[in-house]
């Protein structure tokens, strides 16, 4: 039964090989011209796609150019390098300078004159300063609690003199 | 500048293309749309392909095409059962192969001969091709494709599977019942 099958299965075999073959091997005329002239569009079509694509890329980069051309000009590239170094030198050169001793400072009060002439103020400071969540008075009235530290300093030195400051002290 | 691995792919292949879906369709234009359909959509979508891809690509275009003139034409034929004027038109997937039969007809007489063969052979060989013809044109699409790809094409399971969107099952299962059917036509002439 098998091998008839199998026998039977070659023999079809065969046979539509034989038929489909020479039904297309003997199409008609007019069949193939219009084939021929579907494959002739659709080839074409690939060909006019392929160069359309290519003649878009090549459009959408010439219009990329021309944005960046009207925002960032050619010419502006080299200036806008020298003024980005000549700026960052300006501040280099200023925030060095700002580390001297502030002298201009002048107060009503000579030992705050004389403590803010001594003081060195660095820019990075007013950082600090600016960045802190300390209270603004505070740095304000910075001579007078400077004194006021210096004062309690002198007192802890001091001897006590006689009982009744003793006991304010204990108490 | 002309694409010609695709040019010479689909001169090899649109004949074979035609007849299949001349199979399908029963229907010369029909066929001859679903075929260039199938060429624009390749070379559209698929042109950059290699060559060896493009084989089973265009096959599982082509089932596709079929399905949808199948779709298409249910679809019309409900519409036209419900109109009482349109009812006596015959669609194009219904009409009878004449003027294919026809040309198969004059093809077969005027194919070159082999000058070996016995007379009553030959035309018992000629009669069992119209015959195997006929058979395979009157299978349901499923069988037919699957018997057309696997028999003509040389399709393997697998690659028959993939160019007709099923499981390597279902293909055994069509080409085996499209055997079956074929055996019991053809038993008297093969």
């Amino acid at each position: 039964m098998t091998n008839n099958t199998d026998g039977f299965e070659k023999k079809l075999h065969s046979l539509s090989q034989q038929t489909f073959n020479k039904e297309t091997a003997t199409l008609d005329k007019n069949v193939l011209q219009r084939l021929r002239q579907a494959r002739e569009m659709a080839v074409s079509h690939t060909v006019k796609e392929t160069a359309d694509k290519n003649k878009k890329t090549i459009d959408k980069n010439k219009k990329t150019n021309a944005k960046i051309e009207i925002i960032f000009p050619s010419w502006l590239s080299p200036v806008s390098t020298a003024t980005a170094f000549a700026s960052i030198a300006i501040i280099s050169a200023l925030l060095l300078l700002q580390t001297e001793p502030r002298n201009n400072l002048i107060n009503s009060n000579p030992a705050e004159n004389n403590l803010v002439e001594n003081s060195v103020v660095s820019p990075f400071d007013d950082i600090a300063l600016l960045s802190s969540n300390d209270d603004i008075e505070l740095y304000e009235d910075i001579a007078f609690y400077i004194w006021l530290d210096d004062e309690e300093v002198n007192d802890k030195n001091k001897p006590l003199k006689n009982t009744h400051e003793k006991k304010i002290n204990a108490g | 500048m002309l694409n010609k691995p695709l040019d010479a792919f689909l001169a090899q292949t649109e004949q074979r293309a035609f007849k299949m879906a001349l199979y399908a369709t029963k229907n010369t234009d029909d066929a001859l749309d679903i075929v260039q359909d199938a060429m624009m959509t390749l070379a559209h979508k698929y042109a950059d392909k290699t060559p060896d891809e493009w084989g089973p690509l265009f096959h599982r275009i082509i089932q596709s095409k079929i399905h949808d003139f199948y779709r298409r034409n249910n679809t019309r034929n409900k519409w036209l059962t419900l109109w009482p004027f349109g009812s006596n038109q015959h669609s194009s997937s219904q009409q009878p192969l004449n003027e294919a039969s026809n040309n198969e007809s004059e093809s077969i007489e005027s194919a070159p001969e082999n000058k070996n063969t016995k007379p009553d052979d030959k035309l018992e060989q000629t009669r069992a091709m119209e015959v195997l013809s006929e058979a395979v044109s009157n299978l349901p699409l499923r069988q037919q494709q699957a018997f057309l790809l696997r028999t003509w094409e040389g399709l393997s399971v697998a690659e028959t599977a993939t160019a007709m969107s099923c499981s390597q099952g279902s293909v055994k299962t069509h080409y085996s019942r499209a055997v079956h059917s074929l055996r019991d036509l053809l038993e008297d002439h093969i």
